[in-house]
């Protein structure tokens, strides 16, 4: 070839790979674009737990609780800070996937020196044959790209049983949330919004947390019921990740109308957990529920959630509790954490406002059960 | 590895990047492996009946040209020392060499297929339990009747001399087996096809920006349209005794569309995958629903297949000496019109029998040939009423009307005919048909709401057949234009008749280069975006559903 035609291909060549380069990105942005545009959104709109977490100011939180919408709903971030100054968050959904505590405990410490993690143990109970995919992408495909993102995302894989729940076992629509959520163009693919406000993960279900249903609980025994193989495995290895880290861990069984076969197989989790040296608050006996204040006609919504008025005296108990021996300290005059004042703030203008009949209602309700308890009683 | 898959994605571009990357006498090497790695991966339990036929047609076209070549050496070494009868003896002698070859060749091809896909049918459907239990073990072997088609046409080829019979099997193993086609063809000819898969393409820009536009049209076709209207089609015929009236229709003419655009749109990916490599492969369809009769039609639609049928059957049977006997005796008897037409009907039928049969062995399949065969028979039966009649109508043959109108009219004739083809089983295609002119309960709109789909999915459809439909009036006009114009038309037409629908003179990438570069990115750009947020894929989707790899 002469060197004529060597410039001319080279030039050729040269052109066309810059066409390419470019074409690519502006591919690349497009797609960007779309998948800003189109993500994981569900009627309880789970995505706004992490944008929230994300756009915390950083090292604020001192106390960050994981678990399954009993800790979105029981766990009342706002009061906690108010009553015993902890500044908390908390990283919650509905049915979280219990596999996926290590990750979140890992994510949080990107932006995050908490002193204290809390982890709901009831997610334990759940194997492989009850990981479903919405719980799933309520947490994964609301985190940022990242290494621990794709090993959360092995994680799943690893533990979700093959071809159940909508789990997608490619993995691809998991680390690619478009290829799952390109449909959402059509409005009527959109869920409805179901009117959840979120206060720094608490969340505020004004259908749900004003109702009150009466449970009956199973007397507690601490017979033991084997964990699915996978569960252990999965709780032993959120213990070795709790061993190499610096926050402490308290893990907790919150007050719920358990089964009996899910009593057995928290009695199992709560055993191993104490065994690590770790410890773990029971709510179970109906006599630490009643230690609290927790009555069983009153404090709850549904056999699985307290109520907005049974969550406030656990929240209470709690604070006081982790504050005392997890050396929490008390935030209300640091100004820094002004946003958790904010959060209070904005938590009581509703219950005195938008919610304030739901609110009101709830209460009497209450008080006609009280006082027909009394008088039960008396007689 | 489904087309629409990202494995598959990932797999053409690691197919590509090597392929230019080797030298170029050992890029059909690259191909060869990467069309065996598919397979295995998509079909490795029946890997064995591909590796049959490939070696067994090699063997058989080597065979028939030596048979041909050592008559023509005994002819040579001997020149002026035999007699005429010894020459005719010697021809005749390698005929039946070669014939029988052929035959016994063709067997052996077909015979496979026909195990594998007919007989276990008729056996079940019998209800034979010891042979259930055997030939309900082996699977179907992915693109059986393309390869099977492919390697029989090579082998006619080779016995008319039209051919040379190859000289490798390695090579001749990536020409029946190039990984791009193997799933839904084009059933191509050894000499369109066999030459660039040997030959190693320089890298061309040009090549890989093609390539990927067609493989997006394809995206475009299959995933916006084809698997979007799927949702309705599969949920009428599948509860097919459940509707009446409007829907039924709407699933008669949405099959056709859909079946169209996922054939179709999986050609212009295999096409595009191709093309990245600087291989050309012919077109399968030329904008099948702008014929203006059944014939037009078959013209095309899947004109690989309509061409293999024509030049290996229907040239074979009706040309032969004793239809055309038959022919002469039918003159007599029938008048000469009639009687002309007889041996055509013959091969007609043949045609549409095989084509029928293609799809596969249920009653529904041959009655859906036998269908194409009697509207097409009638035809030109009738074809001497119609015109006097249309003359007593005053109607301008050749005006814009007319011929909408006859489009309009095949396209209905289709739609009906493939209820045959898409239906549960030949009774639950008689069924639909009837149910049809049964009135539909309800009002006419809830025929639209009554499946899956959304108004917002109707919008969707409504606005991409539209693009579909221009682009296609683009190209028929750009075909047309070359034609008359430029005489491009008969060689178009021979390149067609060859089975090859090389129509590159229609091509819209040639349309779309004419544009500013601006304009082009806005449409690439615009097409890809249409693709990823309105095609129809995800984690619930299942990529696997290409109706024509079924066959």
């Amino acid at each position: 070839m002469t060197g004529k035609k060597v410039k001319k291909v080279k030039k050729l060549i040269t052109g066309n790979t810059i066409r390419l380069v470019i074409f690519v990105l502006v591919i690349g942005v497009a797609v960007g674009v779309c998948a800003k545009m189109f993500t994981f959104t569900d009627a309880e709109h789970s995505n706004k737990i992490f944008e929230q977490f994300y756009a915390q100011d950083t090292n604020t939180v001192d106390c960050v609780y994981f678990g399954s919408s009993a800790t979105q709903r029981g766990w009342v971030v706002p009061v906690a800070f108010h009553d015993e100054g902890v500044a908390s968050y908390s990283l919650s959904c509905g049915t979280q996937p219990f596999v996926l505590t290590r990750y979140l405990m890992a994510e949080v410490q990107k932006t995050q020196d908490p002193r204290l993690f809390i982890v709901e143990l009831r997610g334990v109970c759940k194997g492989p044959d009850d990981l479903w995919d919405v719980a799933v992408r309520r947490m994964l495909d609301n985190m940022k790209p990242s290494k621990n993102k794709y090993d959360a995302i092995q994680a799943v894989l690893n533990y979700a049983s093959q071809g159940k729940n909508g789990i997608d076992e490619s993995g691809l629509s998991y680390y690619f949330p478009l290829l799952k959520y390109h449909s959402l163009w059509n409005p009527s693919k959109k869920p409805h919004y179901g009117g959840v406000d979120y206060y720094k993960g608490y969340a505020l279900e004004p259908k749900a947390v004003f109702r009150v249903t009466d449970i009956h609980p199973f007397k507690y025994n601490d017979d033991t019921i084997p964990l699915a193989p996978a569960s252990e495995a999965a709780l032993k290895d959120l213990l070795d990740y709790c061993d190499s880290i610096k926050a402490k861990v308290l893990f907790v069984i919150s007050p719920y109308e358990a089964s009996e076969g899910g009593m057995g197989k928290l009695n199992t989790a709560k055993n191993i957990v104490e065994e690590r040296g770790y410890e773990c608050l029971n709510f179970l006996p109906a006599k630490k529920r009643e230690a609290i204040g927790l009555s069983d006609d009153t404090c709850y919504y549904n056999r699985e959630h307290l109520n907005m008025y049974g969550s406030i005296k656990y929240t209470d108990y709690l604070s006081k509790y982790i504050k005392k021996h997890y050396n929490i300290p008390d935030r209300r005059n640091d100004s820094r954490y002004d946003s958790w004042n904010e959060e209070y703030e904005r938590l009581t203008a509703n219950l005195d406002g938008k919610y304030a009949d739901l609110n009101k209602e709830m209460k009497e309700k209450i008080k006609k059960i009280n006082k027909k308890n009394k008088k039960n009683k008396k007689k | 590895m489904s087309f629409t898959s990202f494995a598959f994605l990932i797999f053409v571009a690691a197919v590509v990047i090597v392929y230019y990357v080797v030298p170029k006498n050992y890029r059909w090497i690259v191909l060869l492996v990467a069309s065996y790695t598919y397979y295995l991966e998509a079909s490795a339990k029946s890997f064995v009946f591909i590796l049959f036929t490939t070696i067994v047609t090699y063997y058989g076209a080597r065979y028939i040209e030596d048979a041909e070549n050592k008559h023509k050496q005994y002819l040579a070494d001997n020149k002026g020392e035999i007699t005429k009868e010894e020459k005719k003896a010697s021809k005749e002698a390698a005929a039946k060499r070669k014939k029988r070859m052929l035959t016994l060749i063709l067997i052996l091809d077909f015979g496979i297929l026909v195990c594998l896909k007919y007989f276990r049918y008729y056996i079940d459907a019998l209800g034979i339990e010891a042979f259930s239990a055997i030939t309900g073990t082996v699977l179907i072997p992915l693109g059986i009747s393309f390869y099977t088609f492919q390697s029989a046409g090579y082998l006619f080829d080779v016995y008319r001399g039209k051919v040379g019979a190859d000289r490798s099997l390695p090579k001749f193993a990536l020409f029946t087996s190039f990984f791009p086609q193997i799933v839904q063809g084009p059933i191509l000819r050894y000499d369109q096809l066999a030459g660039q898969l040997y030959e190693g393409h320089d890298f061309r820009y040009k090549n890989l920006a093609h390539g990927a536009q067609l493989m997006l049209w394809g995206f475009f076709k299959k995933l916006v349209i084809a698997d979007r209207i799927g949702t309705l089609v599969g949920e009428v015929y599948i509860n097919y005794d459940q509707y009446s009236g409007w829907p039924v229709i709407l699933a008669m003419f949405g099959y056709a569309i859909q079946l169209y655009m996922d054939f179709s749109g999986g050609v212009d990916i295999a096409r595009g995958v191709a093309r990245c490599m600087g291989i050309d492969m012919a077109r399968n369809f030329r904008r099948p629903y702008f014929a203006i009769d059944l014939t037009d039609f078959w013209r095309r639609w899947h004109i690989s297949l309509s061409f293999w049928t024509r030049d290996y059957i229907f040239f074979a049977v009706a040309m032969s000496r004793p239809i055309g006997r038959f022919g002469k005796k039918c003159r007599k008897v029938l008048g000469d019109r009639v009687g002309k037409l007889i041996p055509v009907f013959i091969g007609q039928i043949l045609v549409f029998l095989t084509i029928g049969m293609w799809h596969g062995a249920e009653l529904k399949y041959i009655a859906y040939g036998l269908y194409n065969a009697a509207i097409i028979i009638t035809g030109m039966l009738l074809e001497p009423y119609f015109v006097k009649w249309l003359e007593k109508l005053h109607i301008n043959r050749e005006g814009k009307g007319w011929t909408v109108f006859r489009m309009v009219r095949t396209f209905c004739i289709v739609s009906f005919g493939r209820i045959f083809s898409n239906g549960q089983s030949f009774k639950a295609s008689i069924h639909m048909m009837r149910s049809i002119f049964r009135p539909y309960q309800g009002k006419f709109i809830t025929a639209f709401t009554a499946f899956a789909l959304t108004k917002w999915d109707y919008v969707v459809l409504f606005f991409a057949i539209l693009i579909v439909f221009f682009v296609s009036v683009i190209q028929e006009r750009r075909y047309n234009y070359k034609k008359a114009h430029e005489g491009g038309g008969a060689q178009i037409i021979a390149m067609v008749g060859q089975g090859a629908g090389k129509e590159t003179d229609a091509e819209m990438r040639e349309f779309i280069d004419e544009k500013a570069t601006i304009i082009r990115w806005i449409l690439y750009i615009a097409l890809f975006l249409i693709v990823l947020l309105f095609g129809v894929y995800g984690p619930s989707y299942d990529p696997t559903v290409f109706i024509y790899r079924e066959f």
